[in-house]
């Protein structure tokens, strides 16, 4: 694990935000996904695999993520996983859709048959539990900042962030169903910006 | 056993929409009451580690799965629970890609966007409130946040951090 990490590094440059023409290998794609599928505790895959496709190897424009992304709630399965089959079929069609689907859930299914495994034997008081807890946290910073930098260009258009902050409250605050929050909002968002050409 | 495994997985990955949380109460009701697989206590259990664990929480089928019938048992749940619904991601999403410069590409995408990003949004709260119990929880999430703006850091590397930091100041 240790010694892909600074051919990653390498690989991602400013530039490469915003001029998108890194093209992932099916090696690419399964060591990306394998790893965020075996280290993102607690949830929120969905961010980690921003940071890591947008921001650092510039495989996808915040453009494109976006897009995927609102392509997900029009269709069943979750999100993380759903992107990568997006992503997999992007840079390696079929091929590359099937085998990030399994780099996303192979190690992910490993790790919870161990701590299920451990949970059942240990109290969840104990030192592993303690970086179970460690980990999710830095999680959860993780998607406090991804969140914020997929917000940022909006902070000038005031009616997208009525919206975001709308959909927000609605789920997180009102715990009315997703399905019913994307049936109003959705069509009034798209509505809106089909009508003014803008959000 | 195997079939009824399929059967009902692969029926609840179809039915996931928006995510998948939304199928964990019919999971419930198919394992517990329905095939009597696991008792209601063991499931909640199981919803504990799942969320917990790495991966989206419908990794829980696995856990069940493997309650009904070992290691096979949980391979035949997870994939049942996660390929129907990759298959028809795939082909949607090579439809979406169909459309081209299509306007309404477009105007969709963009429309959306708000959207999902306040759903981004709200499952980071929810996240946050099952992640940062504690100020010090606290604080290693502040510290991976400034980490992950201010740095080209990998998500393994904040991660895994974190949990450094949880092994020490968590216990």
């Amino acid at each position: 694990m240790a010694a892909a990490i600074p051919a990653r590094e390498a690989a991602a440059t400013r530039e490469s935000v915003v001029l998108t023409e890194v093209r992932p290998t099916l090696f690419d794609l399964v060591r990306t996904f394998a790893l965020i599928s075996v280290t993102a505790f607690g949830g929120g895959q969905l961010t980690s695999m921003r940071r890591e496709m947008v921001s650092r190897l510039g495989w996808l424009s915040d453009e494109e993520f976006v897009e995927m992304l609102s392509l997900l709630p029009t269709m069943p399965g979750p999100l993380p996983v759903s992107m990568a089959c997006l992503v997999g079929y992007k840079f390696q069609r079929v091929i590359g859709a099937a085998v990030s689907l399994f780099a996303c859930i192979i190690p992910a299914f490993v790790m919870l048959i161990l701590i299920a495994k451990i949970y059942l034997s240990q109290a969840p008081g104990s030192l592993l539990f303690a970086m179970f807890r460690g980990c999710a946290a830095g999680v959860v910073g993780i998607n406090v900042a991804n969140a914020f930098e997929l917000t940022t260009p909006y902070f000038r258009l005031p009616v997208a962030l009525v919206f975001i902050s709308a959909t927000a409250y609605a789920v997180s605050g009102l715990h009315l169903s997703l399905e019913l929050v994307l049936l109003i909002l959705a069509p009034l968002s798209i509505g809106l910006r089909a009508w003014r050409g803008k959000v | 056993m195997y079939y009824q495994l399929v059967s009902v997985f692969a029926v609840l990955s179809l039915l996931g929409f928006g995510g998948g949380n939304a199928i964990i109460p019919q999971m419930f009701t198919e394992s517990v009451h329905h095939y009597h697989w696991l008792t209601a206590s063991q499931f909640s259990q199981f919803y504990a580690m799942a969320r917990m664990a790495p991966g989206p929480t419908t990794t829980i089928s696995a856990l069940v799965g493997y309650a009904v019938g070992g290691l096979p048992g949980a391979a035949v749940a997870a994939g049942a629970m996660f390929i129907p619904s990759g298959i028809i991601v795939t082909i949607g999403g090579a439809l979406w890609s169909r459309l081209g410069e299509h306007p309404f590409r477009k105007i969709f995408a963009a429309g959306m966007a708000p959207v999902v990003i306040g759903l981004l949004w709200s499952g980071t709260l929810v996240i946050a409130l099952g992640g940062v119990q504690s100020w010090r929880a606290g604080a290693i999430a502040a510290t991976a946040l400034v980490l992950t703006l201010r740095t080209k850091a990998s998500v393994v590397i904040l991660i895994l951090g974190g949990g450094a930091l949880g092994l020490l100041f968590l216990r």
